[in-house]
């Protein structure tokens, strides 16, 4: 792997609501390389949109510590610093303000960071613009003459504003009909070839994985369960819980049910049985040997392909996980 | 199998202060007793305007229909309003996408599933109600409904809010469920969990569902048959595995190319163009912009094509070049 632009050391964050407390991240270790797509994945509380926050210096983490290019973020964050990582969420619809104009969207960044010069502004907007495939004159218009693909471009032209390094994409193409989001996909790519861009690529959409991302993190519960290479992980996934997310994955050909694995166990997936102690799935989990409630399972496995479960799914040969990938 | 719903040649426009707008132009559709069938389409194709008219939800002054809508027999379009919000909640159903905004967070669950069957029998008694609570949420796995009755909504995740309004929904033993694109805001695991509860239940009851969604593998799960929509139009229907198997229709074909296969890491093919103005539509193939195999042909009206179940609205199906 190429030298990496962030790591994160043993980030937790605990949130305090009322007298209780919610452990949103119990410790996570990651680590994404310059040019690189790393995808985390998991459901709603499995600490993903935290982990961003963190990133994102939104968040305070309660331990750990950040890195990015070499120097630790403090929590407190320098405008250098914040120029370094741009943010796309999930629903353009919200995230642009109805009564500001496209150009002015844009060009708050230009302005806050200093990027260029007053006089320059209009023409730098432009250029961005361009740069998503948008005709520069949009820029005097308002979010509403937009539609849903040409506003999430807008926000993707934002975010690439003050130039970062960095972009962590949160759900970019959730709130968008699949013939939009293949449009959207197809420019992530491009920009990234373009500019040398690192993705930090936040779903729960698992399909979407498959095609922009090179490396995947599963998360459950604040805590890493399953890390490796894309078509590893969709090849070969260990932890029960990467193997009930992608068996969930509802998909339109034939070629792709056989990808799938075999999931047939009724699983109270709304459980909120929370496991203190030992594995964080073992509830749902209709494998949990007693060991599982032991202790926390640590990550382990080979470097390309790390999982935290005690009672893992089959291990494919790699080969015949590639020859699977490289016969479609 | 006999038809529980039937429309013909639906047309509907909106007034709007910027003139007419065509909505819908020409649906047929048919949905047979205990059937599921799925509406497809990307947004602004008309699919949620569709069951809004089969539900009466549509506001009457600022709109215009033609055509046939029968609903068990009776139109659906002539009837008068107190006749329609009699069969609201009685025969038809609907679920809306978000459990959490459809439920309000003031009441409790009880207050609001014992309002929902006081409206269908006002005589039903305390204890009564209670246990016909009890049976629904238990039917939709809901392991202590107890709990959950006492509960505000922002209390339950929303893959039990969910069940919860499918278990309301279901109390009338409705012959026509209509879902709004259900389980779109909740996770894969909880969407599929929940999907199968739909589906086993429209058998055991024997309740027809209109099911709406723009996300073609949901579709293909779970439905019997599937419609895809363009542009206030049905353009392809058949039998879920036919439609899935062998798409014919050029749209269809273009929209399952978009979606990302887990088989490959290729990027998906987008479809060129934009979604029609709605306001400035002629008669023809309205897909036709986007084509690529258009041609002069496309400008006349288009036929549905039938041959075994499977329906396609596409000049090339007629006369093949």
């Amino acid at each position: 792997m190429s030298e990496p632009l962030l790591q994160i050391r043993e980030a937790a964050k605990t949130f305090h609501v009322g007298s209780s407390e919610v452990k949103a991240l119990k410790g996570v270790n990651l680590s994404v390389g310059k040019g690189e797509t790393v995808a985390i994945v998991g459901e709603s509380g499995s600490g993903k949109t935290t982990l961003a926050n963190l990133i994102l210096g939104i968040e305070k983490p309660s331990a750990g510590e950040i890195v990015l290019a070499g120097r630790p973020l403090s929590g407190r964050r320098s405008k250098a610093d914040r120029r370094q990582i741009g943010l796309v969420q999930q629903n353009p619809y919200s995230t642009l303000n109805p009564r500001k104009s496209i150009g002015q969207a844009i060009g708050l960044p230009l302005s806050v960071h200093n990027v260029c010069r007053r006089s320059e502004r209009r023409r730098r907007i432009g250029e961005l613009l361009e740069k998503v495939g948008l005709h520069p004159e949009l820029q005097d218009r308002r979010p509403l003459a937009l539609s849903g693909g040409q506003r999430q471009r807008v926000a993707i032209a934002r975010a690439l504003a003050t130039d970062p390094e960095l972009l962590v994409l949160d759900e970019p193409t959730s709130s968008l009909d699949v013939s939009v989001q293949a449009h959207i996909l197809r420019l992530l790519k491009d920009l990234q070839e373009e500019l040398g861009l690192t993705y930090l690529f936040i779903t729960h959409d698992l399909s979407v994985v498959r095609v922009l991302a090179s490396r995947v993190i599963v998360m459950y519960r604040g805590l890493v369960v399953e890390e490796g290479a894309v078509a590893d992980v969709f090849s070969g996934p260990r932890h029960r819980y990467t193997q009930q997310l992608l068996a969930s994955i509802p998909t339109v050909s034939a070629e792709d049910d056989r990808l799938k694995p075999d999931w047939s166990w009724e699983a109270d997936v709304d459980s909120t049985e929370v496991a203190e102690e030992g594995c964080p799935f073992r509830p749902r989990c209709p494998f949990a040997l007693p060991a599982c409630a032991a202790g926390t399972p640590v990550l382990a496995g080979p470097k390309h392909h790390l999982h935290a479960c005690l009672n893992p799914g089959g291990a494919p040969t790699r080969k015949s996980s590639l020859e699977l990938l490289a016969g479609q | 199998m006999e038809d529980l719903l039937r429309i013909d040649d639906l047309r509907l426009t909106f007034e709007t202060h910027d003139g007419p707008v065509s909505v819908l132009r020409g649906v047929d559709l048919t949905v047979g007793t205990g059937e599921r069938v799925a509406l497809v389409g990307e947004s602004g194709s008309g699919k949620s305007v569709t069951a809004r008219v089969i539900m009466g939800l549509l506001p009457q002054r600022r709109i215009r229909t033609s055509g046939n809508l029968q609903l068990d027999g009776s139109d659906v379009l002539k009837e008068s309003p107190a006749r329609a919000k009699g069969r609201r909640g009685r025969d038809i159903t609907m679920i809306f996408q978000d459990p959490m905004a459809a439920l309000n967070p003031v009441f409790t669950i009880r207050q609001q599933f014992a309002a929902v069957l006081t409206r269908l029998d006002r005589r039903l008694s305390t204890a009564e109600a209670e246990s016909c609570m009890r049976t629904a949420l238990r039917d939709v796995s809901i392991a202590d409904p107890e709990r959950v009755l006492d509960s505000y909504s922002f209390q339950l995740s929303g893959g039990l809010n969910q069940r919860v309004m499918i278990a309301m929904a279901l109390a009338s033993r409705p012959k026509l469920l209509i879902a709004d694109e259900p389980g779109t805001a909740l996770d894969v695991t909880v969407q599929q969990q929940t999907l199968n509860i739909m589906a086993n239940l429209s058998q055991a009851y024997g309740t027809a569902i209109l099911f709406i969604s723009h996300n073609l593998g949901v579709v293909r799960k779970f439905a019997d048959r599937v419609c895809v929509m363009y542009a206030g139009r049905i353009v392809e229907s058949a039998p879920t595995d036919a439609l899935f198997a062998n798409p014919r229709h050029p749209y269809t074909r273009a929209l399952l190319a978009s979606v990302p296969r887990l088989s490959s890491d290729r990027l998906p093919e987008a479809i060129e163009g934009s979604v029609p103005d709605l306001t400035a539509l002629t008669e023809g193939c309205a897909f036709r912009p986007r084509c690529q195999f258009s041609r002069p042909e496309c400008e006349a009206p288009v036929p549905m094509w039938r041959h075994a179940g499977h329906g396609v609205a596409c000049i090339h199906e007629v006369n093949p070049a």
